[in-house]
């Protein structure tokens, strides 16, 4: 193969071939710092209305330590807090950001379900890791029977990995509900999903991204 | 020279396609192991902490190939790095230098700040300094980023005006293209290291806040230098995969070897002004 000399064809096709090479990285993505597992349970009342859910995260040790480390209330492995620093970390943790957007993201005939602000965050240490649980109602209770919810777990900027890791509890309507987890699986993402990514730019997860609902564990609740 | 071409396309071409192929696997596998050196980090920290010689060894093993595994991920530092390789004439081995340094460097700044402003000065919490990190230095390494691209662009272009010139006139009417690739290279490396530099890995910060409140504030500083050499190996490989990918495209070049630099300085300068501006768009339209 010899490219032409004294030209710019040579070099234009030499670079063609460079770019391929290039794109051929695929599509990178956003690398998650924060690893957190859990769910939510949902309080189905007897007439079949859901009226909130708790959600639990048990964050990774890693970020345990930075979080207790960073108020001050690091407690001895393997033990709870004190009371005193149970109040600190559940102020400190109940404080929710401006731009929380929940990690429970639910669907209910393809409608996204409203939630309240979270509120009556408790914590508790599991092991050497923390685990925070708190309540969001829903703006308008919604009858679920003969009815798919659609559940999301995850963080738009996927700066924070949710996997669900524990079975739903369903309230008065628990003999009746059933749920199905599938957790994010690369193999089985769709051409859709794959486009998608490629367009979040190689180097940064945009923050206006929502990186991290395509790469979300889901759950799908069955009420009759 | 048309076997050395071959193989090396064949090279790239197969590398592509397993990239193609398998990264989403890929980046799986780099996040679930991100979360076990993270596991292991925690584990080793409160072992030192009490007290055990091991332990030592084993954070700074783990902090190594977080390092090297979270370098894996996307970050700026490696478009920059390969970009420069890709669009100068540095060697393999400047490039790796260059790479480690910048790790290095990177690894220095998350010291010095949480070090001296967090820890000694207590000007500002762990917490509002990964703030800062994030509103602050991030933006400011875009903009770092934005002026090495608009350089390489600009030399790109001067070396393609230099060279046709020199190639249709007996008589040079400006730098060589040798000297035109080689004006700077310093202060540019210097600039590289600084745009990478200035903005410490979030996992170092988290790392350092915690070290010092187990009051092991020297060895999370000894584990975070083990992440910048970590760091330092994988971009490394990326900026020295630049260098052969510019020596792939001037393979067979013969007298023309000069537009294929000034065109693939022109490229690598695109692609990074593209990113940054990205980058800095998203940031400002998003807010800190």
């Amino acid at each position: 193969m010899q490219f032409a000399s004294h030209s710019f064809v040579g070099p234009a096709v030499r670079l063609a071939l460079v770019g391929a090479i290039g794109t051929f990285c695929g599509p990178a993505l956003a690398h998650p710092h924060v690893f957190v597992d859990g769910g939510a349970d949902f309080e189905i009342s007897e007439g079949g209305s859901l009226e909130r859910i708790r959600v639990t995260w048990r964050y990774d040790a890693f970020e345990t330590l930075y979080i207790l480390s960073d108020l001050n209330v690091l407690p001895m492995p393997g033990s709870d807090f004190s009371d005193q620093s149970r109040v600190i970390v559940e102020a400190a943790l109940g404080d929710f950001p401006p731009d929380f957007d929940g990690s429970v993201h639910i669907r209910i005939d393809g409608m996204a379900v409203p939630l309240d602000w979270p509120r009556d965050l408790s914590a508790q240490m599991v092991g050497d890791r923390l685990e925070v649980t708190f309540l969001r109602d829903l703006a308008q209770p919604v009858l679920v029977r003969s009815k798919d919810i659609h559940v999301g777990f995850y963080e738009r900027t996927y700066f924070f990995k949710f996997s669900l890791t524990d079975a739903p509890a369903f309230g008065a309507a628990g003999d009746s509900c059933t749920s199905a987890i599938t957790p994010f699986e690369p193999s089985q993402q769709t051409a859709e999903i794959r486009a998608a990514l490629a367009r979040l730019g190689r180097e940064e997860t945009p923050e206006d991204s929502n990186a991290g609902a395509l790469l979300a564990d889901r759950m799908v609740i069955s009420c009759e | 020279m048309r076997v050395r071409l071959t193989v090396l396309l064949g090279l790239a071409l197969g590398s592509g396609l397993i990239f193609v192929l398998q990264w989403d696997t890929i980046l799986a596998w780099t996040a679930q192991a991100q979360r076990g050196f993270q596991n292991a980090m925690a584990t080793s920290l409160r072992a030192a902490q009490a007290g055990e010689p091991s332990a030592i060894l084993a954070l700074c093993t783990a902090t190594f190939l977080y390092g090297l595994v979270h370098a894996a991920g996307p970050g700026h530092g490696k478009v920059i790095l390969g970009a420069t390789a890709m669009g100068s004439q540095s060697s393999v081995r400047h490039m790796v230098m260059l790479s480690f340094a910048s790790a290095l460097a990177q690894a220095l700044t998350a010291i010095l700040l949480v070090g001296m402003v967090v820890t000694s000065m207590k000007w500002i919490t762990g917490r509002e300094a990964v703030d800062l990190t994030e509103d602050w230095l991030r933006p400011l390494s875009f903009v770092l980023f934005l002026g090495i691209g608009a350089l390489l662009v600009m030399r790109g272009l001067l070396i393609l005006t230099t060279g046709r010139a020199n190639q249709t006139c007996s008589h040079a009417h400006g730098p060589s293209v040798e000297q035109a690739n080689k004006v700077g290279n310093l202060r540019e490396a210097a600039a590289v290291v600084l745009s990478i530099a200035v903005r410490p890995c979030t996992g170092a910060l988290f790392l350092l806040v915690i070290a010092a409140q187990l009051g092991i504030f020297e060895l999370g500083a000894l584990a975070t230098l083990a992440m910048g050499l970590g760091t330092g190996v994988f971009n490394g490989g990326v900026a020295a995969s630049g260098v052969w990918t510019r020596r792939l495209a001037s393979l067979g070049s013969g007298d023309g070897i000069w537009a294929t630099g000034g065109l693939l300085q022109m490229l690598a300068g695109f692609i990074v002004l593209i990113i940054s501006l990205t980058a800095l768009s998203n940031f400002f339209q998003t807010g800190p």
